[in-house]
């Protein structure tokens, strides 16, 4: 069965590229798009930066340590949450029902059949482009517990913005439409944590930590280079326990999830 | 195969079922009756309010992967295909999402691909079908596995006489290899030609569950008898009818087939002359589900 769960997902993963190298040249623009797309945002904000020395003490290479962790993340997160990001659509024209028909876990169907590697070339590259750029104007020296510490924070990062959408996607199963509630909760906070955080009112902080914790994805894993002076608002703990937050929050997702996956059978949706 | 012990789920009410292995049921009823939640009950996509459901002794709302592997469900309003990929490669993912035997499955395929006729389209993506032939299609993804339990909702919407033909075939087929096959239409002509059941439901409620005599027995009892005759004109006053009509050589009969059957009327014709012709109607099966709410209307 283990071996049958990895040649499904191999299967899934094969049939997406293959219908996505039918029109190549489509898809390489659609990488490319994606890049330039994002790229360009960066872009305004380094010609805005050259204005200004710094924000709140934070240089423009250390903001791109910020932004490039955002990418990064995401770049994985649509791999495997692309079906989960979308998954109101799949509730509302029905299709959910085919995947409770057949003998696989519901989330890895969800997670392999709607796979955008496309995308997430585009995301991820930028991504890393970035961290390499800030991380070498910045000569940050990588010892063994700084890259370990960080391919830790990425994927907690990634089980952050994970737990996020599977929240939300088990919200569908409630509510009609939760592309506000999606609008309002991830991608407004994505737009914030490009900047410290330090900089925004302290109900944003409070709800960049608490509630949508975002900081946790990029600002706090930042700081345990950089050890910015802001960082003296908040507690140390925050900066090392980064990495285990995407865990136990995407637990708690996990649960409501199933939860509700009993109610949509007795509510027939 | 089925048991249902008073299921109750939204416009269904304590549903009491039994159907065996090997039968093919048709469940008819007027909109909104209960058919499609009958169907996805037995699926394992609702959960019943109260009451119990057995699919092959097991619970079809755990996630057993036995009985969903040996169960294959088609319903109307649940898309089939996904919009980005062919035909083929949904195909191509069936023996390994059920973990099937791939030269088996390929065999298998062959033969209902070519019954239903669309092997020629699946190279194409579903968006480029037409109606048809895309649920030729979609039927082929239930039969092409060698299911126990298959259910079907609304199985030859958008299919031609073509078409038609060659799901009857299948689905005898599937029933002589054992599996079970419940079917849910509004296409009389569909459960006439497959079922040898039926479950016939009005406002949620079995009020038929048997075979297609007894259904015409109970509640579409009156049968038309069309004779041309040649010679005198028969005497009728003697048989059991509700009324007749003379139209030159021609009678037109109409009789209640549990006072008097079409043997008995058509014997008491040859003695009184010569028949020409002879052709017996039965009243449609539709006419059964008005019947059905007309009596639970008049109480």
């Amino acid at each position: 069965m283990k071996n049958d769960v990895i040649k499904l997902s191999a299967t899934y993963t094969k049939m997406i590229f293959r219908s996505w190298f039918q029109y190549k040249v489509d898809a390489i623009l659609r990488s490319l798009a994606v890049f330039m797309r994002e790229a360009t945002s960066i872009i305004v904000i380094y010609f805005t930066l050259t204005k200004f020395d710094s924000i709140n003490g934070w240089n423009i290479y250390e903001m791109l340590l910020l932004f490039s962790l955002v990418y990064m993340t995401y770049g994985i997160l649509i791999i495997f949450f692309t079906g989960l990001r979308d998954f109101g659509h799949t509730v509302r024209d029905g299709s959910f029902d085919r995947y409770i028909l057949r003998p696989r876990g519901l989330l890895f169907q969800l997670i392999f059949a709607n796979a955008d590697w496309f995308a997430a070339v585009g995301h991820g590259g930028l991504g890393i482009l970035l961290f390499v750029i800030s991380a070498a104007k910045l000569g940050v020296v990588w010892t063994p517990l700084r890259v370990l510490y960080y391919v830790f924070a990425i994927i907690g990062g990634v089980l952050i913005q994970g737990a996020i959408f599977l929240f939300l996607a088990t919200l569908n199963i409630y509510l009609l439409e939760t592309n506000m509630l999606k609008e309002v909760f991830y991608w407004n906070m994505r737009k914030f944590s490009g900047y410290p955080m330090s900089i925004f009112h302290k109900a944003i902080q409070f709800v960049m930590t608490f509630i949508v914790p975002f900081a946790f994805v990029n600002y706090f894993p930042a700081q345990f280079i950089l050890r910015k002076d802001d960082m003296a608002a908040y507690s140390e703990i925050f900066m090392y326990i980064a990495p285990f937050v995407g865990i136990v929050l995407y637990m708690l997702a996990y649960l409501f999830w199933r939860f509700s996956i009993k109610y949509y059978k007795s509510s027939g949706n | 195969m089925v048991i249902c012990n008073s299921v109750i789920k939204f416009v269904l009410k304590n549903i009491d079922l039994h159907i065996p292995k090997g039968k093919v049921v048709g469940v008819i009823g007027a909109s909104s009756s209960g058919k499609t939640t009958f169907l996805k009950l037995l699926a394992g996509l609702l959960q019943p309010e109260s009451g119990e459901i057995y699919v092959n002794r097991c619970n079809p709302l755990g996630k057993n992967i036995a009985t969903l592997r040996e169960t294959a469900a088609l319903f109307a309003k649940v898309p089939v295909f996904d919009e980005k990929e062919n035909i083929r490669d949904y195909f191509n993912k069936i023996p390994i999402v059920y973990g099937l035997k791939k030269s088996d499955f390929d065999d298998r395929l062959r033969s209902v691909s070519e019954a239903l006729d669309f092997e020629k389209y699946m190279d194409l993506k579903v968006t480029d079908l037409s109606f048809g032939m895309r649920r030729r299609a979609e039927l082929g993804t239930i039969f092409c596995r060698d299911a126990k339990l298959y259910l079907i909702d609304e199985p030859c919407l958008g299919l031609d006489q073509n078409g038609k033909e060659a799901f009857y075939e299948i689905v005898r087929k599937c029933q002589r290899e054992g599996s079970t096959v419940i079917i849910a239409s509004h296409n009389m002509e569909d459960i006439k030609n497959v079922a040898d059941r039926i479950i016939l439901l009005n406002e949620g409620q079995v009020v038929f569950y048997g075979d297609i005599e007894e259904l015409h027995k109970r509640f579409i009892p009156m049968d038309e008898c069309f004779v041309q005759y040649e010679g005198r004109l028969p005497d009728l006053s003697d048989l059991e009818i509700e009324q007749y009509r003379i139209d030159n050589d021609k009678i037109q009969i109409r009789y209640n087939s549990n006072h008097v059957t079409s043997k008995e009327v058509i014997e008491h014709i040859l003695s009184c002359t010569k028949i020409k012709s002879v052709h017996i109607k039965q009243e449609d099966l539709s006419e059964s589900i008005k019947t059905a709410k007309a009596i639970s209307e008049n109480g």
